[in-house]
């Protein structure tokens, strides 16, 4: 009887430890690789590349987003100016393409330091850092509406 | 024990054994995360333990014993061997048994135009496709009468399909047809009544499915639809005319921070003319960001000439309550309570017309469920 019962058991421990609050949202800015000719994005076309709607740059290139882990401010700030959802939205979102088969969400790094070694490692990505975080090696650009 | 009890038992012991791994593994991943080997290999995977007790008609999982229980876990892996193909399979352990749902390979041409080729899941309404998926939905289980063992009960398609999306402006299109060989997995209680075993029924079948995105946050619209004639019925040189099976099915959802609601209505015929409408409507609530209530009004309704027996076995209405709690978009655990009519998908577990005759038959049913879902 108590064997029967393990799964439910586990799982229940399972949500009480990955229960988390929401934090607060600072601002991001938008980086690609240095070579990319983009300057200036449409809001509309970034969110588009971050839910795969549309997955190639103007030059055929396949556009590589990466994203910051669900836990992320920087990412919770993203979501809500960017793709005009919550990170719970877009992870429902995800999990509708993920389980039907149809696609993968974009890499996730953990921390912004990650993400910015894979943008300056990826002549195609696209990420977001902190207004705060280093520039070197990636290119800044500018989200119009 | 004989060689077949002991094999039977080792499968069975490999079947725990392996939901039981996806459940730990789920663990390891902390509920959140998918498991990303690389770039090009992601293992993600979806679960669910729950229990069950019906009164008067077993229903669903649930039994009027109260022994009825949901396990099942699953995992899907995904490759991405070269940038325009991908490989994708998703292996189930459900009970005691284990199976490959799909695995197929798909080549994007474009994003508005990728082809698969191998055993798909078929996209049909909203949730034929995530039918396990229990995060992406407010009760344990989906609406019985579309997604259950009824007319409709295909889950996977053998065969070719095409997809892909297009983007107009603030619209958004997407797309699938296919065609190939699908397995209805009908279960009546009419057919168990003649002493019929419920088996798959093989069809040679082609469908699409389109859905609208408006330019409504949230907002989903779909239409859906397959036809196709029984493989067990084509026989060569057969002049007979062809008598086709076929679904069609409406859907509509709206999604936001805090509500959920979605209808969908879907009509099957079949070869011998038996025709079967089934609907639902379902609402829930999240507020103080965990708390979900939730209800849903499920129909559904089978006619045909000559259908023998009591009315009630071909007709079914569910009005369930639930409440859920969310951890996370990744884990909740779920609360409902099912008022059932009729015994199109509630019925003795031991339906015969023996016991027909002697005990007669309850039309309500009533159901409780528990029970928690992950992914990862």
């Amino acid at each position: 009887m108590r064997e029967r019962h393990l799964p439910l058991l586990v799982l229940l421990a399972l949500g009480t430890l990955a229960s988390a609050s929401a934090p607060t949202a600072p601002a991001f800015k938008l980086i690609t690789h240095p070579d990319n000719p983009v300057s200036t994005l449409k809001s509309a076309q970034v969110a588009a590349f971050f839910l795969k709607k549309d997955t190639t740059w103007e030059d055929g290139a396949l556009v590589l987003p990466v994203d910051l882990s669900e836990g992320s401010p920087v990412r919770v700030a993203f979501s809500q100016s960017v793709l005009h959802k919550s990170v719970n939205a877009v992870e429902a979102y995800w999990q509708q393409r993920i389980f039907s088969g149809r696609d993968v969400p974009p890499t996730r790094r953990a921390s912004e330091e990650e993400v910015l070694a894979y943008v300056r490692e990826h002549r195609n990505a696209i990420g977001y850092v902190s207004i705060s975080a280093p520039e070197s090696g990636v290119k800044v650009i500018s989200l119009s509406d | 024990m004989t060689f077949k009890t002991r094999s039977r038992a080792r499968g069975r012991w490999l079947s725990r054994t392996a939901a039981r791994a996806v459940l730990s593994l789920a663990l390891v991943a902390g509920s959140a995360q998918a498991v990303e080997v690389g770039e090009a290999l992601s293992l993600h995977g979806f679960g669910t333990a729950g229990l069950g007790r019906s009164w008067r008609n077993d229903y669903l999982y649930a039994n009027t014993e109260g022994s009825g229980q949901l396990l099942e876990a699953f995992l899907l892996i995904s490759v991405r061997p070269t940038e325009r193909l991908s490989l994708s399979t998703q292996f189930g352990f459900e009970g005691e048994k284990s199976r490959l749902e799909w695995a197929f390979g798909e080549w994007t041409f474009s994003d508005a135009l990728k082809l698969r080729a191998g055993r798909s899941k078929l996209p049909f309404g909203l949730s034929r496709e995530i039918m396990h998926v229990g995060t992406l939905r407010p009760f344990l289980t989906l609406p019985g009468s579309i997604y259950g063992p009824t007319e409709l009960g295909a889950v996977s398609y053998n065969g070719v399909g095409l997809t892909g999306h297009v983007l107009t402006g603030s619209w958004a299109l997407e797309y699938d047809a296919y065609a190939g060989r699908m397995d209805l997995e009908e279960i009546s209680p009419l057919d168990l009544l003649e002493g019929e075993e419920p088996e798959l029924e093989p069809l040679a079948a082609m469908g699409a499915r389109l859905t609208v995105l408006p330019p409504v946050e949230g907002l989903r619209l779909m239409a859906s639809g397959y036809g196709g004639r029984s493989l067990e019925s084509i026989e060569p040189g057969d002049d007979a005319p062809v008598e086709a099976s076929l679904g069609v099915g409406f859907s509509a959802e709206y999604l936001n921070e805090r509500w959920l609601a979605r209808a969908e209505y879907a009509l099957s015929v079949d070869e011998q003319g038996e025709v079967a409408h089934a609907g639902y409507a379902e609402l829930a609530y999240l507020f103080a960001g965990h708390w979900q209530p939730a209800v849903r009004l499920e129909l559904s309704r089978t006619e045909a000439s000559g259908l023998e027996g009591p009315p009630s076995l071909s007709r079914h209405r569910d009005i369930a309550v639930g409440l859920n709690y969310w951890f996370n978009r990744h884990f909740v655990l779920k609360l409902a309570l099912h008022n059932v009519l009729g015994n199109r998908l509630a019925y003795p577990g031991d339906l015969s017309p023996e016991l027909l005759e002697e005990q007669g038959l309850a039309s309500r049913t009533y159901l409780g469920t528990f029970g928690a879902q992950f992914t990862f």
